[in-house]
């Protein structure tokens, strides 16, 4: 079975880009949510393996969505990892890093690196 | 002791050999205004006058014994009686007699026999002149203590001046600002030993004409040699025709110099803390723009880059996706190229925002001690302090940024150099060390400095140490207990960021077995780069 990734961004052009560059892999299967206050109710409904979430959403922040989800009985144990665009690329060393006990990825970011933090999250 | 006759009475003494005239005389005189004393001698004369002083005498000439001008010439030999009128009433009548009578002292001569109402208008007019002129006594006498009073009792000093500029009467005020024991110590001194002033005050004197009164400026010497101001004025007492002396009132205006220094100076410090403020406030202008470019990179950063990671997404698909074909390729790889380099300007923006970062590289401390103490080199010998240097030879290369290592440096050496003013000694050490563990005490734990040997840099001063209440605020950003435009209190706070940035921090004690203070550095180093 393919393991499922969900995408969560306002920005909808970029959680098309993930679903397509993630899905050509033909491992996983993506679902995206554009609205930071769905996104709990999208993880119940998905039920993913892990969790791309935007740090900076206007209806809702990633955080708070963050907290919610490790509060949640059923979707505390799913992975997530942030998406930031105020992080540089050299803070994180160019990988999925660990601030604060958070994983990031920074904006923009590769192909090559989404796929292997799915990897590793999924794995 | 003699009586004075009674207030409202007139006394006169009648003195003649010849009871008959007494009789007489008595009998023309007599008034109740009047007590009327009679001798019949000189002798008998005097002795009256040793009980009661008359305020009239008619003295007859010739008589047994003591004469008329024996009596006279005894009264005006004694003070005490000296000035009491005296008429001689006598038969001599030659004008040579008169001459002789009046010479001797007498006020009046009147021939006998004499004319009743022309003795009785003569005796009333010298009892009157005789009341006059004790008036007139008395009125000096309480003008000249009100004189006194007055005089003693002004805050300036006041001294009267002979026409040759010798002191001649001066008051308390002047005792004491021309530092005299008494007043006796400045008579007969000449003035303008005491006093100097641009003109000598007989000049001004002299100078003909108005003004009456001359006001100059001059200076005397104070308790301890320091000089007073003063402000004088002085007016020739004027004779007939000259100068006889003169009036000097003078204040001592140092209080008022003093105040107006004072105000002056408080008006500079006013201005320049106004400048401080200023430049204070520029600073702050400049501080809230870099804090707006900080928060206008974040901004364009989130804005730019999530279309930056659409487009890197896009291209990495069409990439991925074959097949295209060759010209295809070339376009998405510009393309990709074209986001790597705007997503490189985005991050230089952001670094230029946030607080600027080190740029480590291996330095030798022992080398950039010696340059930051060429920077302050000048200052230390502009202000005699010797700066002595005990590094150590061997120590490890240190990974650091040599422009804000420095930075710190002279900011410390600064410290003490200020802390020291003027004549002393700096003293600066390097090693590599364990740190003591008293030394310890002071270093958070989470820095893990202990147990590991560390580049140690020592500077120490024998300045005025710091005080007890002041040690814990040393590090916050502006404390300061330097003078408004000396001290930012920026100097301590920057340097523990930036040593904290090296991974080490700063310290700032008072020195234990000396006076002064010392600033302690300690570094990690990585072991592997100890020679
Ligand atoms: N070597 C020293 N000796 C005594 N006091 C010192 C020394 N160095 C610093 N201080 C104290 O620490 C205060 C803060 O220093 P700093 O942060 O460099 O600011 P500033 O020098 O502008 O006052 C100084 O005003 C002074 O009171
Ligand atoms: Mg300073």
């Amino acid at each position: 079975m393919k393991k499922r990734i969900l995408v969560i961004d306002d920005e909808a052009a970029l959680t098309r880009m993930m679903k397509l560059n993630i899905e050509a892999s033909g491992n996983y299967e993506v679902r995206t949510e554009n609205s930071g206050k769905n996104a709990i109710t999208a993880a119940r409904e998905f039920r993913p393996d892990m969790i791309f979430l935007d740090v900076m959403m206007p209806d809702k922040s990633g955080d708070d969505v963050a907290a919610d989800l490790k509060q949640d009985p059923v979707l505390k144990h799913i992975p997530f990892v942030f998406l930031t665009a105020i992080v540089t690329n050299e803070e994180t060393g160019g990988h999925a890093s660990e601030i604060s006990g958070n994983t990031f990825l920074a904006k923009p970011v590769k192909k090559e690196e989404l796929i292997a933090t799915i990897e590793k999250f999924t794995a | 002791m003699r009586n004075t006759p009674a207030e409202a009475q007139s006394c006169i003494l009648m003195v003649d050999d010849n009871a008959a005239n007494l009789g007489i005389l008595s009998a023309t005189l007599n008034n109740p205004q009047r007590r009327i004393l009679a001798a019949t001698s000189g002798a008998e004369a005097l002795s009256i006058v040793r009980e009661v002083l008359p305020d009239l005498i008619l003295l007859d000439i010739v008589m047994p014994g003591m004469s008329g001008f024996d009596v006279i010439r005894e009264l005006k030999s004694n003070p005490g009686t000296a000035d009491v009128p005296v008429i001689f009433l006598s038969a001599l009548s030659h004008p040579d007699d008169v001459v002789d009578g009046l010479r001797a002292g007498a006020l009046d001569y009147i021939v006998k026999p004499f004319n009743a109402e022309e003795v009785e208008a003569r005796v009333t007019n010298h009892l009157r002149l005789r009341k006059l002129e004790l008036q007139r006594e008395k009125q000096n006498a309480r003008l000249e203590l009100l004189n006194d009073r007055v005089l003693q009792t002004m805050r300036e000093a006041v001294m009267g001046l002979d026409s040759e500029g010798r002191i001649v009467f001066a008051n308390q005020a002047a005792v004491e600002l021309l530092r005299a024991g008494d007043a006796d110590a400045l008579i007969g001194v000449y003035c303008d030993s005491l006093l100097d002033s641009k003109e000598p005050i007989d000049h001004m004197l002299k100078q003909t004409g108005q003004p009456a009164v001359h006001h100059f400026e001059a200076q005397t010497r104070g308790d301890n040699g320091e000089p007073l101001p003063l402000e004088c004025s002085v007016a020739a007492v004027q004779g007939k025709a000259d100068a006889q002396g003169s009036v000097l009132v003078v204040r001592d205006i140092s209080e008022r110099v003093k105040a107006a220094n004072a105000l002056r100076s408080a008006h500079d410090k006013v201005l320049q803390s106004h400048r401080a403020l200023q430049q204070a406030q520029e600073k702050l202008i400049q501080a809230a723009r870099m804090e707006s470019v900080g928060q206008l990179a974040a901004g364009v950063a989130h804005e730019t880059k999530n279309p930056l990671a659409i487009i890197q997404l896009g291209v990495e698909y069409l990439l991925d996706n074959e097949p295209h074909n060759e010209t295809d390729q070339q376009v998405l790889e510009d393309i990709a190229e074209a986001v790597r380099r705007a997503d490189t300007v985005v991050k230089g923006l952001m670094d230029f925002a946030r607080e600027s970062r080190i740029e480590a590289q291996a330095v030798d401390i022992n080398r950039l001690i010696e340059t930051s103490l060429s920077l302050i080199r000048h200052e230390a010998r502009s202000r005699d302090i010797k700066v002595h240097s005990r590094l150590a030879d061997k120590l490890p290369k240190f990974m650091a940024d040599k422009d804000k290592i420095s930075q710190v440096l002279v900011n410390l050496l600064m410290n003490a150099t200020q802390s020291i003013g003027k004549n002393g000694e700096i003293d600066i050490i390097t090693c590599y060390e364990k740190a003591s563990r008293e030394l310890l005490l002071d270093v958070p734990d989470k820095l893990h400095l202990s147990d590991r040997p560390l580049l140690q840099i020592i500077i120490q001063d024998n300045g005025g140490g710091i005080a007890e209440h002041d040690l814990r605020r040393l590090f916050d950003p502006f404390f300061t207990t330097k003078p408004v435009g000396e001290g930012t209190g920026l100097g301590l706070s920057v340097s523990r960021n930036i040593v904290q940035m090296h991974g080490g921090w700063l310290l700032l004690r008072n020195r234990s077995q000396k006076q002064g203070a010392e600033a302690i550095l300690l570094f990690p180093v990585e072991e592997n780069q100890a020679t």
